[in-house]
């Protein structure tokens, strides 16, 4: 009699149990989930070199449900100010934050707070952190060591492997950035054994145009060499005010500079595939949203190099100008 | 040998049979209410399954059609939309060629005013109208006029392809318009070239150009967008009749290695729906052909799609299940209470029986067979309630029967009488006679004592009953005489001890005592039946027909003389032992004398003999 009741209260249970979440299910699916909340970070947000990573970002937003904010900031920011905007999207409900941050020193604190508050991904450079075993956060970024290495080779695909009698100026941009350091560890690997001279570099962050200048009237450079994007945009603007022709490569990905290319400023530049960069950014933190236990990992993107006559190549053109008109 | 493997082979596929019937019996319960309950439901289960997969099938079914239908209709709509820009586009592009160009002469003036005209006219759909040279040269072009530097248009598709066929007007892919100066905005247009090849007039000898109108790529796209805002996962993309594709949703994830289209495929497909497995999803491809351009709008339904998969279906499909089956499950439970309710009560009266509870109550009731069950058991109950009273009875009456005997083996008058014989015996100094009046009293306490066997060999019991006759001789002065005649084939066979005494006690005390030749004979022989007779017979005063039926039935009838113990002692202690067949026989006459014959079975004395005997077994067996 015991056992007899035993089974059929394991079969109601059963029942019971299928039919809550049948029904559960059957509502749920009505209702709209609450979307993850994420905000990005990044330094001067209203520049053009963030087209193509916001178009990336809001495509993935899109086909993930995510509510994206993009935090409005300037160029020059401080570690301490994107600490506090971190921390205010947090308060504000942000789940997944996507920082780049402007330094990649003594971070670690940082890091760890936000990474134990929020799902973070850190893009463009990576940065100093405690040892994170449990994979809270992640770096989503190009291969920075191997973009300053094919800009070396640009130079010398451009103007032949002898350099020799040729002199540079670097626009090496935020050296406090771990990825700005390693695309200059590159650059100066690959062109160290050129015969090129480093005649000046510059590391501003604001007027940048005028520093160009200064160093160029003290000492000019036959090839200027820009590491990051706005970097680039001051090389060119310089060149346009000055009305002078110097051999112009860098890298970038605003539409400023793939007109620059168009004009025949810059001979050779550099592209992240920045798209790839902020769809994958929120596809990590979703992911991470989904299933807490599974790590984060790095991932590194793809570059491509463009000049003048691949500018329109079918392949290049979706990457290069992404928002259409 | 062979015989031997199949006779092996089959004993052990008995045996796993059987293990497996008992672990089933013992994973399983055995209740007819759950088999029952089990029972219904399991058809009920079948049932329902099959009628909700036979429904679900028929709203899938039904849904893809739902679903293809609606996706035709918006391709249909779609079509039409996009075929009307391009038929638009294509009369812009005639009226330039017919009205503008080919009557114009390019040596006199240029195009330009109704180039602009046309633009300002159309610029949402346009980007650019330009015309050129064969040799790439720009005549005319508006809204801006000036050529980017070093750029060169005959190198161009959309170029080549006016001129290598001049007859038709083609639709470029989507690409960014690289040909016209847009500075300072740092702007690019995606456009769709239309180019065609125009014929120049007015520049001496017939020359071949090329118009081109660069259409507003996202005009098209704007189209597009519209169709595919919805919050499924379907989607509608267009290519060209390679599978080049000019607008998809995701074509950014496309380019950035995100994603992938089966746009070739698509291509290649007939006008209509199909279904196609890509990427491990499988999904309803629906397929138009837009007319003149050849190229292909598709819409694409998958797998994922909440309509199409028809997930929400699913769940209500498996909470009409539950509820049912809950449902079932209890009802089922009650049908099966209400149809077992009388076993189960029939049940709790046998287990009560079981138990050994005293007067249980017997469940009677229910339908006639439960009933009839319920009455039965009730009377084989009280039947056997009934049998172990009277056996109780029977084996009190035995033992107490035996207690009678055991008393009359000491019997204080007659051992007094004996005694007090011995003594005058030794007084008179008659040591001979009293030392035979002791060896006989002893003679006769060893036999009725037996070892406390009830069972004797017939040959003790004569030996008994001639140690007493000699006493009593002795007692009485030899007032009657004895014989014992004693067939030697039945000496060794079972008696109950104790049973031919008091017989010829009543010989004596009621038959020969008083008589001066008073004659008793034992005789014991072996019937004709093959069962063992002892009679007992006396020439006494005999008794009437009456007093002879009285002395076997009449318990109540105290003895004046003797030991006490009757007749009917005697005959009840046979029966009990040997059962009712056998007994005592009286025969009588006045005057005449009595007869009394012992009718025992012929059991041999044997040691397993006596102890089934002694058990009863015997009379319970003849029983």
């Amino acid at each position: 009699m015991k056992g007899r009741n035993l089974f059929i209260m394991i079969v109601s249970a059963l029942l019971i149990v299928m039919l809550t979440a049948s029904t559960s299910a059957l509502i749920l699916s009505g209702i709209a989930e609450n979307p993850t909340r994420v905000c990005v970070v990044v330094e001067d947000s209203g520049s053009g070199r963030w087209t193509s990573f916001t178009a990336g970002l809001e495509q993935a937003a899109k086909d993930m449900g995510v509510k994206l904010t993009v935090l409005p900031t300037t160029r020059n920011q401080t570690l301490s100010q994107q600490y506090a905007q971190m921390n205010e999207a947090i308060s504000d409900g942000a789940d997944g934050i996507i920082l780049q941050a402007c330094g990649s020193s003594k971070t670690e604190n940082m890091i760890s707070d936000i990474s134990s508050k929020a799902v973070l991904v850190l893009i463009d450079g990576e940065v100093d952190t405690d040892v994170d075993v449990e994979g809270k956060s992640a770096c989503i970024e190009p291969d920075n060591l191997e973009i300053g290495r094919a800009l070396a080779n640009e130079v010398r695909t451009a103007l032949g492997n002898d350099l020799t009698g040729y002199s540079i100026g670097i626009v090496a941009g935020n050296q406090r950035r771990s990825s700005n350091i390693q695309r200059l560890n590159g650059f100066m690997e690959n062109i160290e054994s050129s015969g090129a001279e480093i005649l000046w570099m510059d590391n501003s962050r604001i007027n940048t145009v005028d520093k160009i200048r200064t160093a160029q009237t003290e000492r000019t450079a036959d090839i200027l060499v820009a590491l990051d994007n706005d970097g680039l945009e001051s090389v060119c603007e310089y060149v346009l005010q000055d009305e002078l022709s110097p051999y112009i490569f860098g890298e970038g990905t605003s539409i400023k500079n793939v007109s620059y290319i168009d004009d025949g400023l810059i001979n050779s530049m550099v592209v992240p595939n920045e798209y790839y960069m902020g769809y994958q950014s929120i596809a990590a933190i979703a992911e991470r949203m989904d299933n807490r236990l599974t790590p984060m990992q790095n991932e590194m993107i793809s570059y491509r190099i463009v000049n003048r006559d691949n500018l329109f190549d079918e392949s290049n053109q979706r990457v290069l100008f992404p928002v259409v008109e | 040998m062979q015989g031997k493997k199949d006779f092996k082979e089959k004993l052990h596929n008995l045996l796993v049979r059987w293990k497996i019937g008992l672990f089933m019996r013992n994973a399983v319960p055995r209740s007819i209410q759950v088999t029952i309950l089990i029972s219904f439901t399991v058809v009920a289960l079948v049932c329902m399954l099959g009628m909700g997969i036979a429904l679900y099938e028929r709203f899938l079914v039904r849904s893809e059609r739902m679903l293809t239908e609606s996706a035709q209709l918006t391709l249909d709509q779609t079509v039409l939309n996009l075929e009307v820009y391009l038929r638009n586009m294509r009369r812009m592009s005639d009226a330039i060629y017919y009205n503008v160009i080919k009557d114009q002469d390019m040596n006199v003036s240029s195009p330009i005013e109704q180039m602009d005209f046309l633009y300002e006219a159309n610029k949402d759909y346009l980007t650019s109208l330009a015309l050129y040279t064969e040799e790439g040269e720009l005549l005319s072009a508006s809204p801006v006029g000036v050529e980017k530097p070093g750029v060169d248009v005959t190198e161009q598709n959309w170029f080549k392809r006016a001129l290598s066929r001049p007859e038709n007007l083609h639709f470029s892919l989507p690409h960014v318009q690289n040909i016209f100066v847009d500075d300072p905005t740092f702007r690019y247009y995606w456009v769709i070239s239309l180019s065609r090849a125009v014929e120049l007039g007015g520049r001496g000898v017939p020359e071949q150009g090329v118009l081109l109108v660069d259409m507003n790529y996202a005009v098209i796209e704007q189209m597009m967008e519209g169709v595919n805002d919805n919050t499924n996962k379907s989607y509608v993309y267009l290519c060209d009749s390679l599978g080049n594709i000019i607008y998809h949703p995701m074509l950014m994830q496309i380019a950035a290695g995100l994603y992938n289209e089966n746009s070739a495929a698509a291509a290649s497909y007939d006008d209509g729906s199909i279904k196609e497995k890509f990427m491990g999803d499988n999904r309803i491809v629906t397929v138009k052909t837009m007319s003149y351009t050849g190229w292909k709008l598709v819409s694409v339904i998958p797998g994922s799609n909440p309509y199409y998969g028809m997930k929400d279906i699913r769940y209500f499909v498996i909470m009409v299940l539950s509820i049912t089956l809950l449902a079932m499950l209890i009802l089922n439970r009650m049908v099966a209470n209400r149809v077992t309710r009388p076993i189960t009560m029939l049940n709790n009266s046998i287990m009560e029986i079981e138990m050994g509870r005293s007067d249980p109550a017997v469940y009677i009731g229910g339908p006639s067979e439960i009933e009839h069950l319920g009455r039965t058991l009730k009377s084989s109950y009280e039947q056997i309630e009934r049998l172990m009273k009277d056996m109780v009875e029977s084996q009190e009456e035995k033992r107490k029967s035996e207690l009678d005997a055991l008393q009359s083996q000491i019997n204080p008058h007659f051992l007094y009488n004996t005694l007090d014989s011995i003594v005058w015996m030794i007084e008179g100094e008659k040591y001979d006679d009293a030392v035979f009046m002791i060896t006989q009293l002893a003679s006769l306490f060893r036999v009725s004592l037996s070892g406390g066997k009830t069972i004797i060999p017939i040959e003790d019991e004569i030996r008994h009953a001639g140690n007493y006759m000699n006493i009593q001789k002795v007692r009485f002065k030899d007032a009657f005489t004895v014989t014992f005649d004693i067939d030697e084939r039945i000496k060794n066979l079972c008696t109950v001890k104790l049973i031919v005494q008091p017989i010829l006690e009543n010989a004596v005390y009621y038959g020969v005592k008083d008589m001066e030749d008073g004659e008793i004979s034992v005789r014991g022989f072996l019937g004709d039946d093959g069962d063992v007779y002892i009679r007992v017979s006396d020439n006494g005063f005999g008794m009437s027909g009456e007093e002879t039926a009285l002395l076997l039935t009449d318990n109540s009838r105290v003895r004046k003389k003797g030991s006490g113990v009757g007749l009917i002692n005697v005959q009840r202690r046979i029966q009990l032992r040997f059962g009712q067949q056998y007994g005592l026989v009286i025969e009588s006459e006045p005057d005449e004398g009595t007869s009394v014959t012992i009718h025992l079975p012929a059991i041999e004395c044997n040691e397993e003999n006596r102890k089934m005997l002694e058990s009863g077994r015997e009379s319970e067996s003849e029983g």
